[in-house]
């Protein structure tokens, strides 16, 4: 897996110098929009989480 | 672990901490962070034209995790931004050419390193005056400007007809408001001004141009510091996306070491931008003009150990002071962010639902000319 996808990187990046630039561009712009919306998400979870916990905790007495 | 595009071998963990450093101070300054991700690869032992290309590609990355989260909390004003990019991307080719003479007369070099240590040096100590000056006013002014008079007066310039004739989209007003500034009336000149200046600098100097136009936009448009902040990075996803394509063209960018820094960039970018809602406006200045000051000091280091036969030691020591202060100021922010929740426990500010409007935005109500800022918060937008 790791191996093809050395070989890829090297000989498209090295063939291909446009559609590789786009292709560049195309899979940070992808990867950034993924990640943002994990992120996201995991602390919304989290913090949401957080909330109930407190909203839910009995009182003393 | 090795990376097939720059044919070197670097230690991933590495790679996501120089990551989130870049994301948790884009996030909080709006900058791209071209100058810490090159300086820490150079470091890490990556060819230095890999650095540079691969650098400017997490700037865009990041960049844009950073917008989204900046839009989410109103912090974005799209048509000053991209008022700004119809003058930098033309003045980012023109500083190409002026390198290209530069390198031709074999002093491109030194004289970018030159620039780079006055303009960074001179930028830093009037960020760092302006807030001890603010400090000394506290009790009257808060966080108020030190060149509000220039901002008004930035604001009232008249520049060139009321209107233009465009082709295919007739007459355009020359004068528009740009309410998410709070900027009631101002020239599309000034802007579009504004963005040549900042590309030419950000073209020659090779990097993203955030750390100009962010001060810029607060001391001499007016724009709040938050929202000068987002635009900022606005307008460096156009420009990091032309330098990304431009860079892989020439086959300078490895992706996958991008991937390994953006995955921690976008954790640090969340804790970045959340920080910029808690922590006073003048603050964020402060601290951005110390970060300044420690780029013109590693950049005037690496001037040195270049210039001087037996100083060659301190081009690490440069690289390191750089990494050391970024570390620092992130951990300040860590340590910012962390007290405020405890003090605010209520507001979430990373992604959850926000309790703590107060409706002070500065928006259409207030003076038009922004002086004193107040904290924006989520939602306002």
């Amino acid at each position: 897996m790791y191996d093809s996808l050395t070989d890829f990187l090297k000989t498209f990046s090295a063939g291909h110098s446009v559609l590789w630039a786009l292709l560049v561009v195309a899979v940070v712009a992808t990867t950034s929009l993924v990640l943002y919306v994990f992120w996201e998400l995991v602390l919304r979870l989290l913090f949401s989480k957080r909330s109930v916990k407190k909203t839910a905790r009995p009182r003393a007495g | 672990m090795l990376f097939p595009n720059a044919d070197v071998v670097v230690n991933p963990f590495l790679l996501v901490i120089l990551g989130l450093l870049v994301g948790i101070l884009g996030g909080f300054f709006g900058v791209g962070g071209g100058f810490l991700v090159t300086g820490g690869l150079l470091v890490f032992g990556v060819p230095a034209t890999f650095a540079v290309g691969t650098g400017l590609t997490l700037v865009m990355g990041s960049s844009i995790i950073n917008t989204l989260k900046h839009r989410r909390m109103g912090n974005v004003d799209f048509k000053l931004g991209f008022l700004m990019v119809c003058g930098t991307v033309p003045a980012v080719f023109a500083a190409e050419e002026v390198i290209k003479q530069l390198e031709s007369a074999g002093v491109s070099g030194p004289v970018i390193r030159y620039v780079y240590v006055v303009f960074l040096g001179l930028l830093g100590s009037f960020i760092v005056y302006d807030y001890r000056r603010s400090l000394r006013r506290k009790g009257t002014g808060g966080s108020q400007l030190s060149t509000s008079g220039l901002t008004q007066r930035v604001q009232a310039l008249t520049i060139g007809p009321q209107r233009l004739w465009l082709p295919g989209f007739g007459w355009v007003p020359t004068y528009i408001a740009l309410p998410v500034s709070g900027i009631r009336r101002i020239s599309v000149f000034i802007p579009i001004s504004l963005g040549v200046f900042i590309g030419f600098f950000a073209g020659l100097l090779g990097a993203g141009g955030g750390f100009i136009l962010m001060p810029v936009l607060v001391y001499v448009v007016g724009v709040p510091t938050v929202v000068a902040i987002g635009t900022d990075l606005f307008q460096i996803i156009i420009t990091g996306s032309v330098g990304t394509f431009v860079k892989s063209m020439s086959n300078s960018v490895d992706p996958m070491m991008v991937v390994i820094m953006l995955a921690s960039a976008s954790l640090g970018s969340q804790l970045g931008a959340a920080a910029t809602k808690v922590v006073d406006a003048s603050r964020i200045r402060a601290l951005f003009g110390v970060t300044i000051l420690s780029g013109s000091l590693a950049v005037a280091l690496r001037q040195v150990s270049e210039s001087i036969s037996g100083a060659e030691f301190l081009a690490p020591v440069a690289s390191g002071v750089l990494l050391g202060f970024a570390g620092v100021i992130c951990i300040v922010i860590a340590a910012m962010l962390i007290s405020a929740k405890m003090k605010r426990p209520t507001s979430t500010g990373m992604g959850g639902p926000d309790t703590s409007h107060d409706g002070s935005n500065g928006h259409g109500t207030g003076p038009k000319t922004i002086t004193s800022e107040p904290q924006r918060h989520e939602g306002d937008g």
